[in-house]
């Protein structure tokens, strides 16, 4: 037969809450009276997080969130150091930001995918 | 011949123990498998099932599971009187309501991590729910977050020790299943091969447990 107390040698937990420490704030509330009114409305299902809700932060306002247009977003990745120096290279050759080759880049696979 | 529904209930002390992972799980498998089940969100706050079940939806994942939220179990178990197995996510702490849910389930499943901060609180509100008047064996801990075996062995002996059982299997923490889950599958739906299994071992379990409960 397994001997189950070896366990106990692992597992460094100690001993674990006796019943005498049972939560004691687990007592429902008595039913409610008739006398309470009409009863309440159905929660709307299709807006859940309309019910009171702690108040959280909106977006942090500070100067560069002012000058912000949402003309343009972050296009994070990760690429292998011989892509990123061809892509820098054709930059520096042709004289263009990163992002037009990016977009030209685009632009040709694109037409090439409608050419197939 | 009328038919009986079982409630099965997630609850916890605390927020990210895995009570909705389960709950998407033992609802992905049980509609799988056939039968009417419905999901419960009690948790009018976070709605997170509310959330997953809109990802689901959106983007035509089968079996179609049936979520809905509810302020209490009163009116979840009304809502799902038609339906062979109701599964509510209990609130993210662990309240009055707790007792209530309780009362109104055939088994209450108790996630928890394999530390002394997640177990101790966790035995504290299963003892609290014993006293007031919660069956010992309607009462099972499901191990999530863990990290080695040792580690879920420690647990398992300690919640014993305690006075409990918790199920066979356990969640290993993995960044696959909430990747999973942001995408609007179930645990049990993952790709990877060696986490699906140890997902369904757990979920089996639970199956299991939840038909013993059934038959009395």
């Amino acid at each position: 037969m397994a001997d189950a107390s070896k366990l106990k040698s692992l597992r460094g937990l100690g001993a674990p809450p006796s019943p005498d420490e049972a939560r004691d704030d687990l007592v429902p509330p008595p039913p409610p009276q008739p006398a309470d009114g009409p009863p309440q409305p159905p929660i709307p299902q299709a807006a859940p997080r309309q019910s009171p809700a702690p108040i959280t932060p909106g977006p942090r306002i500070d100067a560069r969130s002012l000058r912000r247009s949402g003309r343009t977003v972050h296009f994070a990745t990760k690429v292998t150091p011989e892509f990123d120096a061809r892509v820098r290279q054709i930059a520096a050759d042709t004289g263009k930001m990163l992002t037009e080759i990016l977009e030209e880049a685009l632009v040709a696979y694109e037409k090439q995918s409608t050419n197939r | 011949m009328q038919r009986i529904m079982i409630i099965v209930a997630f609850v916890s002390q605390k927020g990210g123990v895995g009570k909705s992972t389960l709950a998407r799980a033992l609802a992905r498998e049980a509609v799988s498998s056939g039968l009417n089940a419905k999901v419960g969100d009690l948790d009018t706050d976070q709605a997170t099932i509310v959330d997953w079940h809109k990802v689901r939806t959106q983007r035509g994942l089968e079996p179609v599971i049936s979520v809905e939220l509810f302020r209490n179990v009163t009116d979840a178990a009304k809502a799902a009187a038609q339906h062979d197995l109701l599964i509510v996510d209990g609130p993210a702490k662990a309240s009055a309501s707790t007792t209530e849910i309780a009362k109104a389930s055939a088994l209450v499943v108790q996630p928890s991590g394999p530390a002394r901060d997640d177990l101790n609180p966790a035995i504290r509100v299963f003892h609290g729910l014993v006293k007031q008047g919660i069956p010992q064996s309607r009462l099972v801990f499901a191990l999530n977050h863990i990290g080695t075996e040792n580690e879920a062995d420690a647990a398992r002996a300690y919640i014993e020790e305690a006075g409990f059982a918790a199920l066979p299997g356990y969640l290993p923490e993995r960044p696959a299943y909430r990747i999973a889950q942001n995408e609007g599958y179930a645990i049990t739906e993952t790709r990877f091969a060696t986490l699906k299994k140890q997902a369904d071992t757990l979920i089996q379990s639970l199956i299991d447990r939840v038909g013993e409960a059934a038959n009395g």
